[in-house]
């Protein structure tokens, strides 16, 4: 590419506004897709965590109470 | 050979050896897709020769086209896995289908988002209600109606049979979309590509074309077995391979 | 196969077949207001300075584009190598509007039956040419219909 012109590249021959706002809208609209399934994981890893500390606070206090009484 | 696609199915089939054999293949379809992509994009738009009528306006092609046909895919992938899930009641059938709508609805929104961008400076319109145009946007109710349908029943056995249901009946679209340009007189021309007597297009413009096109099955690939591992994980909790899974995990 | 998968299965195919048979009625029963236009033979029946809004396409005929004194107005004939059809319209035409390129108008036809169009639409084709590349070849191979027209003599293609 040794006539690449960056400014007539950028101008897509007038059409700059279509082109440009088509491909940035897919790649956008992809990425967004990435961005919520990673989320999700994360989402699902943060809960079990949670739920599991809980359930081990949970039979701790209850040990506790036993060995009290 | 039939013995061991029978093999595979069921190994695939259940929600521990799809975990195992998807998170293999994560990484594989995930450079897969971000080479072709690069590739497809530059060449593209910048190598691909400007067309003689559309000048660069034609660049839109390489991200409508390839959403478009991936609508259509992940359309029919749905109602398969829709079918075999019904039928077999498999547990990752489900998983496969319910996972997928979502980028199926999003690639069927790029498709018609930027179709509209293109058929401003084309044709001279936004949107004009024909037959392929409106086509596509029942594909997109459909894609959305399955989401809600199922995320409307509490019982999640309920709300698999329905939505693979509605999947199912909502597959007579997909030819009714392919031929629309052929069945009634429309305003989208004919196929480019898939068509009698080859491709209208020369190489230098079709070659970036079907890269953007692999690049875009990859990611769904991709994205896919991501997101469907993150289901099966999350519908499997309480089983010791799950939990194995989750506590070698850090959370930050 | 279980009898049960079986049966099953069965419905599955059923569902598809019956969703199939009453798409296919449906369709052909609207089959006319699919249509996105009137083809232009079928403008004949059309009566002139008739209040219905009707789309027509065709070919735009060669040399019968004229911009109008106030700059943004054109009369141009669609042709489909048989019918001829005058169209009038005002306004910014599409960047694909040319000669010998596919258009539709979509508008009401006056008591001349000029079609005062309301809008005007460029269809492309399925062909895709680089500039550089796109000679003379192409247009020819654009314009067939239109050699033959020449051919068949001026006489018979009259325009308004």
């Amino acid at each position: 590419m040794n006539d690449f012109n960056f400014s007539e590249f950028i101008a897509m021959g007038g059409y700059a506004k279509y082109v440009w706002s088509s491909w940035a809208l897919t790649i956008i609209a992809m990425a967004s897709l990435v961005v919520s399934a990673i989320r999700k994981r994360k989402i699902l890893y943060r809960q079990y965590h949670q739920q599991t500390q809980q359930s081990a606070a949970r039979k701790q206090r209850l040990a506790r109470q036993q060995s009290k009484s | 050979m039939w013995q061991a696609i029978k093999n595979f199915y069921h190994r695939m089939g259940t929600p521990r050896e799809f975990y195992r054999i998807a998170g293999y293949w994560i990484p594989i379809f995930g450079v897969c897709f971000a080479v072709l992509f690069i590739v497809g994009a530059y060449l593209g738009l910048v190598v691909a020769p400007a067309d003689y009528q559309q000048g660069d306006s034609f660049r839109i092609i390489y991200v409508h086209v390839p959403a478009a046909w991936m609508s259509l895919f992940v359309y029919v992938v749905m109602a398969f896995a829709g079918a075999i899930g019904l039928i077999w009641r498999m547990k990752m059938a489900f998983i496969v289908m319910i996972t997928s709508a979502s980028i199926g609805a999003t690639f069927t929104f790029i498709a018609l988002a930027t179709g509209s961008l293109w058929g401003k400076p084309t044709w001279g319109t936004w949107w004009q209600w024909e037959a392929r145009l409106t086509s596509e946007l029942v594909l997109l109710f459909l894609y959305i109606g399955i989401m809600v349908l199922y995320s409307a029943f509490t019982e999640r056995k309920t709300a698999e049979k329905a939505a693979a249901i509605l999947c199912i009946v909502g597959v007579i679209n997909i030819p009714i979309i392919h031929y629309s340009v052929e069945w009634w007189n429309s305003l989208h021309q004919g196929s480019t590509v898939i068509r009698e007597g080859g491709p209208a297009m020369p190489a230098s413009m079709l070659t970036p074309l079907l890269l953007m096109a692999l690049s875009f099955q990859f990611f769904y690939g991709w994205l896919l077995f991501i997101k469907a591992r993150t289901q099966a994980l999350t519908q499997e909790q309480g089983s010791s391979w799950v939990k194995q899974i989750i506590e070698s995990k850090q959370v930050k | 196969m279980t009898p049960k998968q079986k049966n099953r299965l069965f419905v599955v195919l059923a569902i598809i077949v019956g969703v199939s048979i009453a798409t296919a009625l449906g369709l052909t029963a609207f089959k006319e207001n699919i249509r996105f236009f009137v083809e232009l033979k079928d403008v004949d029946a059309i009566e002139a300075g008739s209040s219905g809004q009707y789309r027509i396409a065709g070919i735009v005929k060669p040399g019968s584009v004229k911009k109008q004194a106030d700059n943004i107005s054109y009369q141009f004939v669609l042709t489909d190598c048989k019918a001829d059809v005058s169209v009038f319209y005002t306004g910014q035409l599409p960047d694909l509007f040319r000669e010998g390129q596919t258009i539709v108008a979509n508008g009401k036809f006056d008591t001349n039956k000029i079609m005062q169009a309301s809008e005007v639409l460029a269809k492309h084709d399925e062909n895709y040419v680089p500039s550089e590349t796109a000679s003379t070849i192409m247009e020819q191979q654009a314009n067939v219909c239109i050699d033959q027209l020449n051919k068949a003599g001026t006489a018979d293609s009259k325009t308004y």
